[in-house]
């Protein structure tokens, strides 16, 4: 059967145009532009041609395409920390550093959250990781009822518009949240949960690093949460000034225990 | 062992290769996949931004364009490597019209085989190596200035001039950094390379 440029349905692949006047100097000088997608549209096509078969070129752009997917995996905060590292992450904060930061609840739920954390994530949630990267894009996800936050902001007062509803009976107990930061300014941020009502705080969290994904992750049992309206607020504090940076709204509800 | 290399573009006669495909001989489709094999799997990386994915569609690219060439010669020999651009990039842009695109061209196993995007290629563009990579390079800058050129230039993807007024230093130092850590990866690509070989 000959199968000329047509895709599944039979409809004819779109026709290309390609510059001429583009030469192989314009297309080296235009290497970084073409993998940050920096290029213009009316020399990309033109710089992939020569990119088929040209080794300089494919070299050049290997290169860079490396850089970027390097960077981009190691994540903002270990490329701008430069932490040394050995490939064993043994200087690198452990996941478990990095998801819960220092938990410090508030003294009602002190002791039963600390020993629940503690125990239940030391020896149960997590097997050991050699690499810092694997410790670092590993998702527990699956056990747990994961939210998350949308970068909408709450205030504290006016009518209450919850960005997400927590199910208390979610399976295991555990809620983990993540709050979506458009641009973390800081390297690490303190998150209290504030209960709508009568504005007591529940829980407080201090120094979380926002992840690759700049969010901030930690998570919550379900004991520490009562039902009711929260909101979690984010701050950042210098050691001499506390400046908030967002809340965000949530409620926790009395549902079928199904984790999300 | 497989020479990662594109083949030297002196040695490589297309006209006759393509006679040779619609003659039926294997081995000038695995010459043709060769010749261009590395510099398709580069461009649909940097159109997907995922390396498996850009793996699928090389192999889907190949396989539309051996069937094609197999049954119907091209009018012009020399358009072939627009033909293989405008294979994959249409195949891209199918591939996120419709959510299954693979095994669309049949079970041809000599295509198959013919067609794969060589292991180390592959290989070198994937998260983890990449990572580990690029980890030494950065750590081997000598401050903090440095290391926040690269991510404000590759990730945050900020202009030069931006970059050079954001952190205070000259158009010098930028290019310095820039081309030094390049260089620095070039390197160890090259030394991984050998190491493979």
């Amino acid at each position: 059967m000959s199968r000329n440029l047509k895709d599944d349905d039979g409809a004819a692949m779109k026709a290309i145009v390609y510059n001429n006047e583009y030469s192989l100097e314009m297309a080296l000088a235009d290497v970084d532009a073409y993998v940050r997608g920096k290029l213009e549209s009316s020399k990309h096509n033109s710089f992939e041609l020569f990119l088929l078969n040209h080794p300089q070129l494919q070299d050049e752009v290997e290169t860079a395409l490396v850089a970027r997917v390097g960077l981009m995996a190691l994540g903002k905060q270990q490329v701008l920390s430069g932490i040394e590292s050995d490939g064993t992450g043994s200087k690198q904060p452990s996941f478990i550093q990095r998801w819960f930061g220092n938990i410090q609840p508030i003294p009602a739920f002190a002791t039963a959250a600390i020993l629940v954390l503690t125990i239940t994530v030391g020896s149960v949630m997590f097997k050991p990781e050699a690499s810092p990267l694997l410790a670092q894009l590993q998702t527990p996800s699956g056990q747990y009822q994961t939210v998350t936050l949308p970068n909408v902001r709450a205030g504290l007062s006016g009518d209450f518009q919850p960005l997400a509803i927590l199910d208390k009976n979610s399976s295991g107990g555990w809620m983990m949240l993540e709050l979506e930061l458009s641009y973390p300014e800081f390297d690490r941020y303190n998150i209290e949960i504030i209960s709508w009502s009568d504005k007591n705080q529940l829980v407080a969290l201090n120094s979380l690093q926002p992840d690759a994904k700049d969010n901030l992750v930690f998570a919550l049992h379900t004991s520490e949460l009562p039902i009711g309206d929260y909101v979690a607020r984010v701050v950042y504090d210098s050691g001499t000034k506390v400046e908030l940076i967002a809340n965000y709204a949530f409620s926790v509800e009395a549902g079928k225990g199904n984790s999300s | 062992m497989l020479n990662i290399s594109t083949p030297n573009m002196a040695d490589f006669d297309i006209e006759t290769v393509l006679s040779a495909i619609a003659a039926g001989e294997p081995a000038a489709e695995t010459s043709l996949v060769r010749q261009y094999s590395r510099g398709l799997l580069l461009m649909l990386t940097q159109r997907c931004g995922d390396v498996e994915l850009a793996a699928d569609i090389h192999q889907d690219t190949f396989m539309v364009v051996l069937t094609r060439l197999r049954k119907q010669p091209l009018d012009n020999p020399k358009q072939v490597k627009a033909f293989i651009h405008t294979t994959a990039v249409n195949l891209f842009i199918n591939h996120y019209r419709k959510e299954k695109r693979r095994n669309t061209w049949g079970d041809d196993d000599a295509v198959d085989a013919a067609v794969d995007p060589m292991p180390d290629q592959v290989t070198r563009l994937e998260k983890k190596d990449t990572a580990e990579l690029v980890h030494t390079v950065i750590n081997e800058l000598p401050g903090n200035r440095d290391r926040k050129i690269l991510w404000l230039y590759f990730i945050d993807e900020l202009e030069k001039p931006g970059i050079c007024a954001q952190l205070d230093l000259s158009t010098e130092h930028f290019d310095r950094v820039l081309y030094r850590a390049k260089q620095r990866l070039r390197q160890k690509l090259e030394f991984q390379m050998r190491d493979f070989r």
